[in-house]
């Protein structure tokens, strides 16, 4: 490599480095700087001394995330839930951004826009969304399904055996506009030679799809999952704590390490043992982003992530 | 045997006076603490600054419901006025909205902006301790020599409640300190309607607040429910259920109750007493009969809100002088107040929302001559707690004041209805509607009621926050479906009690014991 091509390749990459530099600085600040706060974690905070003055705690902490049987309840929870998620919206999110990209533009558009509207609903309002649905006194289920059926209503949110799909389904509908536009802009990015060699070869479209389209998606459907292996062990707070409207009845099946962490220190307001609970988390993504991403490169070494 | 019957007359006195000292007496002859000097030096402090010209400015913040409020600049600036002529300092007010306040107090008390006083409601007086945002009031002396305004409002006892390991980091507030249990508020339309007549129960007529039984409510609520099947007989805000209906007393939080709070200092759990049961089975039995809303579960609207929208016919309120007036506004129309327990004053009657000093302020002593003036100064009172006269406020002839010529509660700029948080609400002049002897009432509905042995007391539960924490889940879960009676109590009682033990409710209850058992033996109470 000549040192002339190497300039060349620096300056032609300068006006990208530039595009890049605002998110860049932006990760940087919002990322990076907060890092030295997991310190936090291990002290016994006091205003007076500030962060670094105050003194060490050792692992006090982290205490309270494992001491109790709720840290196997809370932990299960969270993981299977996002198991499910990832595998669901996977599915769902590939198969409408398959048939999306087989839609022609106009009517495309207004699909793609309706189903990403959900996506920016806050949690809060989704919840009562949920709730008009599932009241137990003018609900449109216990009404105007229930009823004319002749059927006893439900008390939705007492019964725990419900929520794991409605919190499933609920996610899905939330999520499905936002998690198909990443596959849907690369779908689009393919070649269409690709496509019309196929269909000259008498290639059905179902065969296009499943020889042409997911393959070359495989890269893409590779990384976001690992992304998301990776926030395996956070949950998506409004979905877990408003969409059941906070119901006790409900904790077993809907406490997640998140919720479980705001319910016991909104009274406490400790920020340390807050830190700890982020620290913990954080650290258990990492190492399975980590082992997840050996995993791929075992089976597929051109897939890894690094 | 006469100087023996003399020493029991004399050891007999005396243990009725550290009886009556441990908080069960009245007013005038209660301890107060002792004063630095004969106030030279608070004046000398203050002429120093107003002799040299500059004048420190102290920030005061508080919570309020509609954020910062429009007038607020300008009543600073009329406070300032009086507060630069007596003691050369400027004040500023910094008023943030409820939903926001305790995020904001936490942000500012822990980055190092200038806030010099604050109301510790919504933050919490123990969080704040914990996280060392606190300034030790008597440290130097600072409030014997500077506060000695607040050494004459208050007795030791009740400063006492602001004391942390014996450190005092608060000054309570003047309010309603004592509260009825369980008082039952119902608009007067629907008992009309229903041929109640609530009139004729009052014992004096000039009385505000029906004393009755459960038959009477319960016979009542049966024909409420069959009159109006559409609308919700009862509901109770869960996040106080527990507080306002039972006369127990629980030092900071639930988990390790005083059952016995007049005449003793022994923690019980509270989830295992017959006086819980009785709330859960008898809430369980109005569910069973239709008269608490199958929703009540996920209910997020306020009680008043509510019977204002016209959905519910009667609910839980604790009681105090003021509250038919209270509820009648906050409903929309008059109610009538019932009540089935008792009155009484528990041990955090002093500490759910003092004033307190930043640990970072820049000028402690003049911070702490403000606050001493907002204790004692009638006209500065009545400027934070109404405004300014003129503007928002007008004499109204017979001693009470009213809004001001075209303004009125909705384009009022300084009408908070958060006198309740205001260090001394008793000096400030009275609203169109409440009687003019209203704080006298209050001061004496404060001192008659029954008090908690352990008044003043605060426990400190950093050491078991990992318990805490736990056992806090778990009631969540209990709560609603207990305390709205959705679950049996037979059943579901138990279950939630066998849980509690796990997540260590013994050990807390142990811990909470031993600091009350040091701080009994420290104050000096049996």
């Amino acid at each position: 490599m000549s040192k002339a091509w190497r300039q060349a390749t620096l300056k032609r990459s300068i006006p990208i480095y530039l595009m890049a530099l605002p998110g860049l600085i932006y990760l940087f600040i919002n990322n990076y700087m907060p890092m030295p706060g997991i310190i936090l974690a291990f002290k016994n905070y006091k205003a007076k001394f500030g962060i670094y003055g105050s003194p060490w705690a050792g692992l006090k902490n982290f205490q309270y995330l494992f001491s109790t049987q709720d840290a196997f309840i809370i932990t299960r929870n969270t993981i299977l839930y996002n198991v499910v998620f990832i595998i669901v919206n996977l599915i769902f999110a590939v198969g409408v951004a398959i048939i999306l990209s087989e839609l022609t533009s106009k009517v495309k558009k207004v699909y793609q826009s309706v189903i990403l509207l959900p996506y920016l609903l806050s949690a809060v309002i989704v919840s009562y969304l949920v709730y008009a649905f599932l009241s137990s006194e003018n609900g449109f289920f216990n009404n105007s399904i229930l009823k004319p059926l002749g059927k006893a209503p439900i008390a939705w949110y007492q019964e725990q055996k419900y929520w794991p799909f409605i919190l499933v389904f609920v996610n899905l509908w939330k999520g499905i506009g936002y998690n198909c536009i990443i596959y849907l802009s690369t779908i689009i990015g393919f070649d269409r030679s690709l496509y019309e060699a196929a269909s000259i070869d008498g290639a059905t479209k179902w065969q296009q799809i499943t020889k042409i389209t997911l393959p070359l998606l495989r890269p893409t459907i590779i990384m976001l999952t690992l992304m998301a292996v990776g926030r395996i062990f956070y949950s998506d707070f409004g979905l877990f704590y408003q969409v059941p409207q906070n119901s006790g009845a409900l904790y077993p099946v809907t406490n997640t390490i998140d919720t479980y962490v705001y319910r016991g220190l909104l009274q406490l307001g400790d920020i340390t043992m807050s830190a700890a609970a982020g620290v913990y988390q954080s650290l258990v993504g990492f190492v399975l982003v980590l082992s997840a991403n050996l995993l791929v490169r075992k089976l597929d070494p051109e897939n890894a992530l690094f | 045997m006469k100087r023996f019957l003399s020493m029991l007359l004399v050891t007999v006195l005396a243990v009725t006076m550290i009886f009556s000292v441990s908080g069960l007496a009245v007013a005038e002859d209660l301890p107060r603490l002792e004063k630095a000097d004969d106030g030279s030096a608070a004046a000398k402090a203050a002429q120093d600054r107003i002799d040299s010209g500059k004048y420190p400015t102290v920030v005061i913040a508080f919570m309020t419901w509609a954020g910062r409020l429009q007038g607020t600049d300008r009543v600073a600036e009329k406070m300032s006025e009086i507060t630069r002529e007596k003691i050369g300092v400027n004040v500023e007010l910094l008023p943030m909205d409820s939903a926001s306040y305790a995020q904001n107090m936490n942000l500012m008390l822990a980055s190092g902006e200038q806030v010099d006083l604050f109301n510790a409601v919504s933050v919490g007086f123990m969080p704040c301790y914990n996280k060392g945002y606190l300034y030790d009031l008597e440290e130097d002396d600072l409030l014997a020599t500077y506060g000695q305004g607040i050494i004459d409002t208050f007795t030791s006892i009740e400063l006492g409640g602001c004391r942390v390991g014996g450190t005092l980091y608060g000054i309570p507030v003047k309010k309603d300190d004592a509260s009825g249990k369980f008082g039952i508020s119902i608009p007067t339309k629907y008992l009309d309607e229903i041929g109640v007549d609530y009139a004729s129960m009052y014992a004096n007529p000039d009385d505000e607040i029906i004393y009755t039984d459960f038959d009477f409510i319960e016979d009542t609520f049966a024909k409420l429910h069959a009159q109006y099947p559409e609308k919700t007989v009862f509901y109770t805000d869960p996040g106080s259920t527990v507080s306002q209906i039972l006369a127990m007393d629980y030092p900071s939080d639930m988990f390790g109750v005083l059952l016995d709070p007049v005449n003793s200092l022994e923690l019980s759990d509270l989830f295992s007493s017959d006086m819980y049961y009785e709330l859960c089975e008898r809430f369980y039995r109005w569910n069973q009969n239709g008269w608490i809303s199958p929703d009540a579960i996920t209910e997020t609207n306020a009680t008043t809100t509510q019977v204002k929208a016209g959905s519910l016919c009667a609910y839980k309120t604790a009681t105090k002088p003021g509250i038919r007036q209270q509820e009648s506004n906050l409903c929309g129309t008059p109610v009538a107040i019932f009540q089935l327990g008792p009155d009484f004053k528990g041990s955090s009657a002093y500490n759910t929302m003092p004033w307190a000093m930043n640990q970072n302020t820049d000028d402690p002593v003049a911070a702490m001559q403000v606050l001493n003036l907002l204790y004692t100064d009638p006209e500065l009172s009545t400027l934070i707690c109404w405004g300014e006269e003129g503007k928002e406020w007008q004499e109204s002839g017979d001693g009470h004041i009213k809004f001001a010529d075209g303004v009125d509660a909705q384009n009022s700029e300084f009408y908070n209805n958060v006198n309740w948080q205001m260090p001394n609400q008793f000096i400030a002049r009275i609203w169109e509607g409440d009687s003019l002897d209203l704080w006298t009432r209050m001061q004496n509905w404060n001192d008659n009621a029954l008090t908690s042995k352990a008044m003043g007391f605060v426990f400190d539960n950093s050491d078991v926050s990992a318990e805490y924490t736990a056992l806090t889940n778990v009631y969540n879960e209990y709560q609603r479906q207990l305390e709205l009676g959705f679950l049996n109590p037979d059943e579901g009682l138990p279950k939630m009690v066998e849980r509690l033990k796990s997540a260590g409710l013994d050990d807390y209850i142990a811990e909470k014991q031993a600091q009350l058992n040091a701080w009994a033996e420290a104050n000096g109470i049996q």
